[in-house]
């Protein structure tokens, strides 16, 4: 594993970039999840038309070693459909909201992915033999009559151009009132959790006709709800132990030894509310859009609407480091709030070693916050900046009155342009920063 | 990019989002209409405070004409002058049914009118110089958004529609009387009011009015 750069010894260059290059960007093309799994080789994207796109690196080639491979599309298809909901007279939309990778255990390769309301798995499996000489069936298929058979032989599989098929093994479906905003597999690799507004169910990935409820935090009367939950993860491993994110800005941990409902938590983490900062606005800048455990399971990170915090497991009072995002952004809440930028959900992630953490803002610029060396770090995702191999230059937004060369004004950032999902590969510095219909991936250079 | 931060106009925002959201594809969002509500309770919670404001500025100037029309009792000369207890008591009666004639009279309801012309006060005990312009429509204005509220949050207790709980089709109606914070505010302001009304007595005792 090359060590995870901080900013102050990695350079990152363009790589690839993904999609349509046009500025007319139609609405099902919208990247609205990505993810690596677990080895890295494989990327997968999920759309606002209910497509999922998975992406495969190329091995890396012995011409040339200091290389790494390129990722090329490797399977397509349909994961979600829209749906209508006679009952409640409600559409129900195809985005994918979320793609988790499960850990592999054979040749195939299996995920779940979710819309508003119905959980799928999906199985990916390759094709590259096929069987040969059958002797009841001709080569186009038709079946042969018996009578006309005279020897009988045995088929052979010979090779074939590799198909990639995927197939949906299981629905999960009719378990959620409210919509679901996460799902997260649990290390014993037989359950998962998939989390609404108001309610997280426990699931087995093989049964499909039930799940347990272990949170429920919808009122008695709806007029007294106060906060609904945001997000929800397992602990990377520690199997009985899971996370999830209120609007609130809270995040409790629960712990399913205690009780089969976990509407008690085990621990709650909170940072009390700076009173100078109080505006209209506060709730809404408060409320926790993402929360991610680090890989080694002792640290997790949440994101609201202007800042990262990074919290340590045995520590509820306060987070333990945080981060300002776009802290800029502050004085124009209220435009942001007339244009609705202010409810976008910005998701985080870590690398692989946990010494670095990123996350997306306006403008196509997404920020990188190195924890060992404290610094950080802007860069942009645009066509401009696309030579293959071109390093990638730092980016300034000037906050003051003077701006000086090169640096961008804080009016002058484009806010249809965003970067919600980034995904850091599990094992090596390579990023996937998803624009609203482009797919940017970025490495270290090399040597 | 700036806009103005203004409680009215982010109350109107607020609805208009509400409002769209109930036609947006998807079904409405919980999450994000609950964010709404909050920033319309906080709208609010300003709005109601400025304008409670203002009624205590309208006392004030009301309790400073009681007083002179008392001072100009003891001189009963300018025809004028004898008006302004009209004034005094169209303000303070406005709220009541009684149709008396003197409520009706011209003074009360212009604005231009020489007797509800503006006021400079000096308030010895700040020093402060305050000039009031006729403000009796105002007053009028706050009195029937007093009642506005009272008769929307009356409604929405007795709404039928609450028992709902899986179709959130009519957030309208929760904000009037739910979400907790926005019922804790009636006792609040109540508390404004009764500060006010103790204030003014001790510190307008001893101010000048100039003409």
């Amino acid at each position: 594993m090359r060590p995870g750069g901080g900013s102050s010894d990695v350079q990152w260059c363009f790589s690839q970039v993904k999609g349509a290059m046009d500025d007319d960007v139609a609405e099902a093309d919208i990247i609205s999840t990505v993810e690596f799994n677990q080895s890295g080789e494989l990327l997968a994207t999920g759309d606002k038309g209910g497509r999922v796109v998975i992406f495969q690196q190329e091995p890396e080639s012995k011409n040339q070693p200091l290389r790494r491979g390129e990722y090329n599309v490797y399977s397509t298809f349909q994961s979600h459909e829209p749906e209508f909901d006679y009952l409640k007279s409600l559409e129900i939309e195809e985005k994918i909201n979320k793609i988790r990778w499960l850990p592999q255990k054979n040749a195939a390769h299996f995920l779940l992915s979710t819309n508003d309301k119905t959980i799928k798995l999906w199985k990916i499996s390759e094709r590259d033999k096929r069987p040969e000489g059958y002797n009841l069936k001709e080569e186009d298929g038709r079946y042969k009559d018996p009578n006309t058979i005279t020897a009988l032989r045995v088929p052979v599989l010979t090779p074939m151009d590799l198909m990639v098929e995927a197939s949906p093994r299981r629905v999960f479906a009719n378990a959620h009132t409210y919509h679901i905003n996460s799902i997260s597999i649990n290390s014993d690799c037989e359950t998962y959790l998939s989390a609404d507004d108001l309610r997280i169910n426990l699931w087995h990935q093989e049964i499909t006709d039930r799940s347990f409820n272990i949170v429920d935090i919808k009122p008695a009367n709806m007029e007294d709800l106060t906060e609904v939950i945001t997000a929800a993860e397992f602990h990377p491993n520690q199997c009985n132990t899971f996370v999830y994110s209120s609007s609130k800005g809270t995040i409790r941990m629960c712990d399913m030894r205690a009780s089969a409902l976990c509407d008690k938590h085990t621990k709650l983490f909170e940072e009390p509310e700076d009173p100078n900062n109080r505006s209209f606005f506060s709730e809404i800048i408060s409320s926790i859009s993402d929360v991610k455990f680090s890989n080694n399971g002792r640290y997790m990170m949440t994101r609201d609407y202007l800042s990262i915090k990074i919290w340590d497991l045995c520590m509820e009072t306060r987070p333990v480091e945080t981060y300002q995002v776009h802290e800029y952004l502050r004085s124009k809440l209220c435009s942001l709030y007339e244009n609705d930028c202010i409810f976008d959900k910005f998701e985080c992630c870590w690398n692989g070693n946990d010494s670095v953490v990123m996350t997306g803002s306006y403008n196509n610029f997404f920020r990188m916050f190195d924890r060992g060396y404290q610094q950080d770090v802007t860069y942009e995702a645009s066509r401009e900046n696309s030579r293959p191999r071109s390093i990638l230059k730092p980016r300034k937004i000037s906050t003051g009155g003077k701006r000086k060369k090169d640096e961008i004004s804080v009016d002058s950032l484009d806010f249809s342009k965003k970067i919600i999902h980034t995904a850091w590969h599990p094992l090596d510095n390579i990023i996937a920063v998803a624009t609203t219909n482009n797919l940017y991936i970025f490495q270290d250079k090399l040597n | 990019m700036e806009c103005a931060v203004d409680a009215q106009s982010l109350i109107s925002i607020s609805l208009m989002k509400i409002h769209n959201s109930r036609t947006q594809r998807g079904g409405i969002k919980l999450h994000k209409n609950l964010l709404v509500s909050y920033v319309l309770r906080n709208a609010r919670q300003v709005f109601i405070k400025e304008k409670y404001a203002e009624i205590y500025r309208m006392q004030q100037y009301d309790e400073v004409l009681t007083v002179c029309s008392e001072i100009q009792q003891l001189n009963p000369l300018e025809a004028e002058e004898e008006e302004q207890p009209r004034a005094a008591c169209c303000v303070e009666e406005e709220a009541s049914a009684q149709p008396a004639a003197r409520c009706r009279t011209p003074c009360a309801l212009e604005p231009s009118s020489a007797h509800c012309s503006k006021t400079t006060v000096l308030d010895l005990d700040t020093h402060v110089v305050t000039t009031f312009g006729s403000s009796i429509s105002d007053v009028e204005e706050v009195s029937d958004f007093c009642h506005k509220r009272a008769k929307r949050e009356d409604c929405c207790f007795s709404s039928p529609e609450f028992t709902d709980t899986a179709n959130i089709s009519n957030l309208i109606s929760i904000f009037g009387s739910g979400f907790s914070g926005l019922l804790s505010r009636q006792a609040d302001l109540e508390q404004i009011c009764s500060k006010q009304a103790l204030a003014s007595l001790g510190a307008w005792t001893r101010a000048i009015v100039a003409f």
